[in-house]
């Protein structure tokens, strides 16, 4: 089995890239959008996907210029052979920061939630080991297995938001246009780069065939999340009310526990938690993946699975570091989400100096060797 | 190549492996079934809780017997998570809150100090947001060691049976839960009631409650003899998160009314033509409530037009309603006295400034942004609101016989 075998259609990318943004609502980005929105928050979810849709067509126009490359070799290949692997290694710093956040983050969460006698350590490690053995299986085992889960982890979802429906108020969605449609504008600018782990699909670019598939992954994936993250604010804004959502950073965990259907159901998070912990893994898998294939490019290494086992230690001890809940939080909120900004800034520089240098691959070319 | 899959079915059973640290056998718990919480003397709390004993509760043929299904006891603490430390004191098992469903509160200290615990109500995660918060009129632990129903052996089963009475009596709150609490206390447009309970002590002298539909009676005034000691009925008022008042049984079905959840209930009216006579009605909501908001500004006017079916159920008075006009003239008797009870809970919770109908949602609707619902300060608004009401009531049936009976004839006064 090659080190850069399999491919991904856009049916699995986009699956992909949904899981991957999808499994943060489970997080909290929803009271992101609560904070930026409050009543609004359906909006702002939009606006943010909106952007970034917007903030993904340079990976599509590198797709098409470059069909079945990676980052790595794109990088090399328009920004030469020093400054492309140091956009590489810098992408793929901050998509293994990236990493090690959503390690932490759900850690926390399950901590907070679950299991709050189980040590971080034992969840870390559980969840960097199953990623490794994904990511080593390849891209397209990821893929696939996330297009297998995703009825089971869409489903979990959805039956929640479903079975919240009737304690929905409608009127808490009101004012209508929450803190004022600018203030939402803005507010969504800024959080525009949640979509930014859409350079995943960038980074293991070789294993889409062609431009189209990339395509359809990024931006249908995107907007996937966006409705999909519509429907959960409104849902918990309904319910909690636009100043208790704000305070809720388990949204989903906290609409199942409300799932009261007399004696017939409830206690649904019991449920929801095997979701969770599958769309993290898979979520984590994808990050390894697009993190050690990135390095193994930009340091020109033949195969990136030898770099697995290391770069999961080294993030799980790092992932201990910040030293509570918040810290991540605002690691996240205040160091992540703008950098993500920079990092979709890659795709765009380097799509302006392939169309600058008149760069493209050869037209007839079968999809280069990897790292080689 | 086969060590592969078994690696991965392996590696994938190592997120179950991750709960064993928090296994507990069921042995083990002690179950809270339901808190009161009181005013403390050393603390600021006095935690009282209801503990489930399952053998008893199983009944004889398990082996309960006699004994007392649950353990009822009392710890001062500074929260509820902290009074679990005193209950392990003498309590041998641990202490657990996942099956908590009702949360009593003595509204002495409700009234003086508000909620001061709801914030441990939504935060700890041994509680459900769906448990019930009921005001007691006396001290919690008092109300608590009353709690021995007749009927069931499970007295928070009891108590939730209590609540299923709102959809066929109307007399309780549609929505009592921390969660429907916790939401409205966070939001302008109303203020939040619960359920209202209370002790009763037959040898007490005479109680407030009224006979009249237009007033009815709230917890620990209903007109009783026997059963246990322990009422429920009406509901308490919170202005933020201080009780303000109590609603009587009348009161919160009018609010029901008003909140379009008022599903049914059997209700007495006086005789239009029979003074000193009653009518008795089956209710049944007919159309959904239409509220409409006339005008904002400095006295905001609201329509509110209550639309209901009703059946007769007991006509004591002989005369025969069913014929045309008398029929319209008992429609309207009845609308008459349902609207004097809406009036009344209007001019209640104005005087109190609490606007538990929600009537300031169809005003948030209005308004484009927070800022602007916000400077415009709803809660100051409503004790200054008009608002309109009127009922209309439809005669759909008679019950099982159209005209008068002899005997009600016989006893009527003509």
């Amino acid at each position: 089995m090659g080190a850069y075998d399999g491919h991904i259609g856009a049916r699995e990318g986009s699956v992909l890239l949904f899981t991957v943004l999808g499994s943060m609502l489970f997080l909290q980005y929803p009271q992101y959008l609560v904070s930026v929105g409050g009543p609004a928050a359906w909006q702002a979810a939009l606006l943010v996907a909106l952007f970034g849709l917007v903030l993904a067509l340079p990976i599509v126009a590198l797709g098409y210029r470059f069909p079945g490359r990676g980052l790595a070799e794109i990088s090399r290949e328009v920004a030469g052979s020093v400054f492309g692997p140091l956009l590489t290694l810098a992408v793929s710093a901050w998509i293994a920061v990236a990493a090690l956040v959503t390690l932490r983050n759900f850690t926390e969460t399950f901590v907070i939630t679950i299991v709050p006698d189980t040590p971080p350590s034992v969840l870390i490690i559980s969840g960097s080991l199953l990623s490794v053995y994904a990511a080593y299986r390849g891209v397209e085992a990821v893929a696939r297995t996330a297009l297998a889960l995703l009825p089971v982890i869409a489903a979990g979802g959805l039956l929640v938001l479903i079975f919240s429906l009737p304690r929905v108020d409608t009127t808490l969605l009101f004012p209508i246009w929450g803190f004022g449609f600018d203030r939402t504008l803005m507010g969504s600018l800024y959080y525009a780069s949640t979509a930014a782990e859409v350079i995943v699909l960038l980074a293991v670019g070789h294993a889409f065939r062609d431009g189209r598939s990339l395509q359809h992954s990024s931006l249908r994936g995107i907007l996937l999340f966006g409705l999909a993250a519509a429907a959960t604010v409104a849902v918990l804004v309904g319910i909690a009310g636009a100043p208790l959502a704000r305070q809720e950073p388990f949204p989903l965990y906290f609409l199942a526990r409300l799932v009261y259907l007399g004696r017939f159901l409830q206690r649904t998070e019991a449920l929801i938690v095997m979701f969770w912990i599958l769309a993290a893994l898979i979520r984590l898998s994808a990050l390894m993946s697009a993190t050690a294939i990135s390095l193994a490019g930009a340091l020109r290494l033949p195969d990136y699975r030898p770099l697995l086992f290391p770069l999961a230690t080294i993030l799980s001890a790092l992932s201990l570091l910040p030293k509570d809940y918040v810290a991540v939080l605002r690691l996240d909120r205040e160091w992540m989400r703008p950098l993500g900004f920079a990092v979709l800034a890659v795709p765009l520089l380097l799509w302006l100096l392939a169309v600058v240098r008149g760069k493209a691959a050869a037209p007839s070319g079968e999809a280069a060797g990897h790292a080689s | 190549m086969r060590r592969r899959p078994l690696l991965g079915a392996l590696l994938l059973l190592l997120p179950l492996l991750t709960g064993c640290w928090n296994k507990m056998e069921l042995e083990e718990g002690a179950y809270v079934l339901a808190v009161g919480i009181d005013e403390g003397k050393g603390s600021p709390y006095a935690v009282t809780v209801v503990i489930a004993k399952p053998s008893a509760l199983a009944g004889e043929k398990n082996g309960g017997g006699d004994e007392p299904p649950v353990l009822t006891t009392t710890a001062e603490a500074p929260s509820l998570a902290s009074a679990r430390a005193v209950l392990h004191g003498y309590v041998g098992r641990q202490v657990l809150f996942h099956h908590t469903m009702v949360f009593f509160l003595h509204e002495e200290l409700v009234r003086t100090k508000g909620l001061p615990f709801l914030d441990e109500l939504l935060r700890f995660r041994q509680i459900r947001e769906t448990a019930f918060l009921v005001v007691t009129r006396e001290p919690a632990a008092d109300f608590l060691r009353a709690l021995k129903p007749e009927l069931e052996k499970d007295p928070v089963r009891f108590i939730a049976q209590l609540t299923y009475h709102y959809r066929t009596s109307g007399t309780l709150p549609a929505a009592s839960q921390i969660r429907a609490v916790a939401s409205l206390l966070n939001v302008g447009y109303a203020q939040p009631v619960t359920y209202y309970a209370a002790l009763v002590d037959e040898g007490s002298p005479a109680k407030k409650g009224s006979p009249d539909p237009r007033v009815g009676y709230a917890a620990g005034e209903l007109p009783r003899q026997g059963g246990i000691p322990v009422e429920m009925i009406g509901a308490a008022a919170f202005r933020q998160s201080r009780m303000v008042g109590v609603l009587t049984g009348e009161e919160t079905r009018a609010l029901l009314m008003l909140q379009n959840r008022f599903q049914s209930a059997y209700a007495a009216f006086r005789d239009p033509r029979q003074p000193g006579q009653y009518v008795t009605l089956h209710l049944r909501r007919g159309r959904p409530t239409r509220i409409v908001l006339e005008r904002l500004g400095e006295r905001p006017a609201i329509r509110a037009e209550v639309i209901l079916e009703a059946e007769v159920v007991a006509m004591p008075s002989g005369v025969d309603y069913s014929e045309p006009g008398a029929q319209e003239e008992l429609e309207r008797a009845v609308a008459g006295q349902l609207e004097e009870t809406l009036q009344a809970l209007i001019r209640k919770t104005q005087e109190w400034r609490v606007d538990v109908v929600g009537f300031g949602r169809y005003a948030i609707a209005r308004f484009p942004t927070v800022q602007a619902w916000e400077s415009y300060s709803w809660p100051e608004r409503y004790p200054e609101a008009e608002v309109h009401t009127s009922v209309r009531v439809s005669l759909r049936r008679y019950g099982l016989t159209l005209s008068p009976t002899r005997a009600s004839e016989e006893g009527s006064v003509q």
